[in-house]
């Protein structure tokens, strides 16, 4: 038995005794969930008080509608992410002193703003990975994001971005596929370059 | 450096949360829950599951108390075929530390959705008396039947407010902290933490032995626990 996929049990199964009020159940689940979606969030936003409302309201929200949970159709971890994932979308556009903000803008913050290509230095070997992520469609650099940030399954990440787990997992797969190729291709062209210098 | 392990540095954690800030918000979000509402199966309690406590010269004191037990497990199944001794089998040999583990099964003729097939089914209760992992024992149950799915399976601690004297909360707490593994003296130092706690006189005199007995396929422990209340608490 995976302790994954016990905790992901675990975590259906307090939501089942919140729904009956019961506020043991509901302190297990917020301290499992909090870390969850604040550090999704302050992963994507700058501010930390930004991180705080947006945290409270996504968990406000979870709550408001913590009797509509049904186990059948998802997890509790993707499901909350949907909910800060929808707040940080409204929390992006109303920010953009427009009414709605760009679309682009929305998509780089989901995408992470730690992957910000604009950064300071980084680890070259780390620089290569980015570039080879950034040739990918945004939704696909959330994937990664989600993955390798936040630590969300396959399954999770497909309901988060509400797409089948079959499509998810190909279009990873693909996406991990020709990342690799491309690094395999860098490093080839950079000992090639050394070899003739 | 594998691509994976490359990735994951790419998305380094963010900084903790303020936990006053955090704190806030789960108090916040606890007030919004709906009232508690006890699990349809919650029908009865089981306080005379208790055994091998001793209890004297306690005080007297009406006091009302929460009493946990273990856990209690609920699920129907449509499985003519189905064997609660089966069942039981496959959890003892899965958990240690089960002080008991009782199953009772009520047996139904149940028609389909559609009005034409009858089923037997079984309404099955699984009281787990002890230390032990509800998540891990529900999990179990899964495991034996294919057809069930979490949300088949009602869970519900065995606690219940018990209507007694100082003395019964004490002897029950001390059986609790004694089966969790507290020595005698750190069950002592515990009676004498709930009479400051309440308020009360310290008592004159607080014993607690434990008695470990081996037998031919049976370990017995005795917990007595002697308290006399001090000052002007009514003696026990």
């Amino acid at each position: 038995m995976a302790i994954g996929h016990l905790q992901r049990f675990r975590l259906a199964r307090w939501v089942r005794r919140a729904q009956r009020g019961d506020a043991k159940a509901f302190s297990a689940l917020f301290s499992a969930l909090h870390p969850v979606v604040y550090g999704y969030l302050a992963a994507r936003v700058r501010i930390r008080a930004d991180a705080e409302d947006l945290t409270a309201d996504t968990l406000h929200r979870f709550v408001d509608r913590i009797g509509r949970y049904d186990a059948s159709k998802g997890g509790v971890r993707g499901w909350v992410l949907t909910i800060a994932r929808n707040a940080l979308i409204d929390h992006v556009r109303k920010a953009g002193r427009q009414d709605i903000a760009p679309l682009g803008d929305v998509e780089h913050v989901l995408g992470d703003q730690r992957f910000a290509p604009d950064e300071g230095d980084i680890d070259p070997r780390l620089q290569q990975v980015r570039d080879a992520l950034a040739e990918h469609p945004p939704t696909t650099r959330e994937m990664f994001a989600l993955r390798y940030g936040e630590g969300l399954t396959v399954a999770e990440i497909a309901a988060v971005l509400d797409m089948s787990e079959s499509a998810a997992k190909q279009r990873f797969s693909r996406a991990l596929r020709a990342i690799k190729q491309r690094l395999e291709k860098t490093t080839h062209e950079e000992e090639a370059a050394h070899a003739h210098s | 450096m594998r691509i994976r392990d490359r990735l994951a540095e790419l998305y380094p954690a963010p900084p903790p949360a303020d936990p006053e800030v955090r704190d806030a918000l789960e108090r916040a979000l606890l007030e919004k829950l709906p009232p508690r509402r006890p699990s349809a199966w919650r029908k009865r309690t089981l306080i005379g599951g208790l055994a091998g406590l001793a209890f004297a010269g306690a005080c007297a004191i009406p006091t009302d108390y929460s009493m946990d037990f273990g856990h209690r497990l609920a699920f129907s199944v449509d499985d003519g075929a189905f064997d609660p001794r089966a069942l039981s089998e496959h959890i003892r040999t899965r958990f240690d530390g089960l002080d008991e583990l009782r199953i009772s099964a009520s047996k139904s003729i149940v028609q389909g959705d559609d009005g034409s097939d009858e089923q037997m089914q079984f309404d099955v209760v699984l009281d787990v008396v002890g230390s032990s992992d509800p998540d891990a024992i529900e999990f179990s149950i899964l495991e034996h039947f294919d057809a069930l799915a979490p949300t088949d399976i009602d869970v519900d601690a065995l606690d219940e407010t018990v209507h007694g004297t100082l003395g019964g909360m004490l002897s029950h707490r001390t059986l609790g902290w004694v089966v969790d593994g507290d020595s005698a003296e750190q069950a002592r130092a515990r009676i004498l933490a709930d009479f400051a706690a309440k308020g009360l006189p310290p008592p004159t005199r607080v014993e607690v032995q434990i008695e470990d007995r081996e037998g031919p396929g049976r370990h017995e422990r005795e917990i007595r626990v002697e308290v006399e209340a001090g000052g002007d608490a009514p003696p026990g």
